[in-house]
């Protein structure tokens, strides 16, 4: 079940978990429209190397 | 189908609909509000549900003002009907859509297992707020009369362009409903919709004129709800691929021990709960994957079915918990403000959150004795 094995690749889960989190708590504040929010979290998720274009 | 529905609004259609329902029920205060319901619900049920209202909430206090009503109980029954309705289909409410294109679940698939006991909620609930707010609802016949003098005809504004919006959206539906003849996604029809409404409305209009319509029909798309969609699948991608969604489902399936009773109860009620606090869209997408790699501990994709529209139900009526629960409701609470009978967040959530757990109640028992 478990993908994570390498150090850096448990690294690289918290890093995306944090960023994912953030972005979420940075939505329900409301402080900044969930459109900029999504697209700074996405954008950010991209270059930690997390996630990428299919 | 935002398109669509953009240029079809500019036909006076959905307002001739509501008119004309209010003068069926002889502008009677409770007939209206059983129709304003039954009207709303159906037209959330193939619009999203922010045009919904937008379209609904300034007919309903058109009427309610001429009949010197407080606009107060038909603006919550529209809030309530347009997110209990919109989970009827998969066109009419973002979760549904979302669900349908990451799972494959064509129009059909919503229509016949979420629209049965989305008919018997309405019937439920409908009478319900009929009942709360009956010592409200009552006119003098004069007001009644004034309200019957209203010509339904007046608000159609383009004969033309009514025909054909209604053409077209009978195309998109029978489309929809063969698509698994057709074997074509909803997108490609909407897609083919909007194109061949946009093409009608501006035969052989010159060149400005077609520039100016066909950059106002684009203009009103909700690109902000678009781009957010965007953003969280990029950002929900990632944790799929650092492998956190699959950690999740693990942990989720050791504390459920894998029974579908208890996984598909827990994401009812867990996503009502949780879309009536916060937005449903990042809910949803962030469940998707989540339910998706539970499905080879849970028997594979055909034995999951159960768990999406556990999803879809939960996140769609969790919408009703708060005044924060869904987009609609804040649109419906900025006309109200205006109209001076303002939705305060308490208020809504004395009769909103009841009303959810009830609506929510009912879909367990439905999942409980077809699914499961």
């Amino acid at each position: 079940m478990n993908h994570v094995t390498s150090a850096a690749g448990s690294s690289m889960l918290w890093l995306a978990v944090s960023l994912f989190v953030a972005t979420y708590a940075a939505i329900i504040s409301e402080k900044v429209n969930r459109a900029i929010v999504a697209l700074l979290g996405a954008g950010l998720m991209i270059v930690c190397g997390a996630s990428w274009p299919a | 189908m935002m398109i669509i529905v953009n240029v079809t609004k500019r036909s006076g259609l959905f307002q001739y609909v509501a008119v004309w329902a209010a003068k069926k029920v002889k502008a009677h205060p409770i007939g209206i509000m059983l129709m304003m319901s039954l009207v709303t619900a159906v037209f959330s049920a193939l619009l999203d549900n922010v045009t919904t209202v937008l379209l609904m909430v300034p007919v309903i206090l058109l009427i309610t003002e001429e009949l010197k009503l407080t606009p107060y109980p038909y603006l919550l029954a529209a809030i309530f009907m347009s997110n209990i309705g919109g989970t009827a289909t998969l066109i009419g409410d973002p979760p549904n859509i979302m669900i349908g294109s990451a799972v494959g679940l064509g129009f059909n698939d919503f229509l016949l297992n979420l629209a049965p006991i989305i008919v018997v909620i309405m019937l439920v609930t409908v009478p319900l707020m009929a009942l709360i707010w009956r010592k409200q609802m009552v006119a003098t016949p004069e007001d009644r009369a004034r309200v019957m003098a209203f010509n339904e005809r007046e608000a159609i504004t383009d004969v033309r362009l009514l025909r054909q919006s209604l053409f077209v959206l009978a195309l998109v539906m029978t489309a929809f409903i063969l698509h698994g003849m057709l074997h074509l996604e909803p997108a490609t029809v909407s897609m083919l919709g909007a194109a061949l409404l946009l093409l009608l409305d501006n035969f052989r209009l010159d060149a400005e004129a077609q520039s100016h319509k066909v950059h106002h029909a684009f203009a009103e798309i909700e690109w902000v709800t678009l781009f957010f969609f965007v953003g969280l699948f990029i950002a929900v991608r990632g944790l799929e691929q650092v492998g956190a969604i699959d950690q999740l489902a693990h942990w989720m399936l050791q504390i459920t021990k894998g029974d579908m009773t208890i996984t598909a109860f827990t994401i009812l009620w867990g996503s009502a709960i949780a879309s009536a606090f916060v937005d449903n869209i990042p809910f949803v997408a962030t469940m998707i994957p989540l339910v998706k790699s539970m499905a080879p501990a849970m028997g594979g994709e055909a034995a999951i079915m159960p768990l999406w529209w556990s999803l879809a139900l939960g996140a769609c009526l969790g919408g009703n918990g708060s005044l924060v629960g869904a987009s609609a409701n804040l649109v419906v609470a900025g006309f109200a403000e205006r109209a001076g009978a303002p939705i305060r967040f308490i208020g809504f959530l004395k009769v909103g959150f009841p009303l959810m757990l009830l609506t929510v109640a009912i879909a367990h028992v439905y999942i409980y004795l077809r699914y499961l």
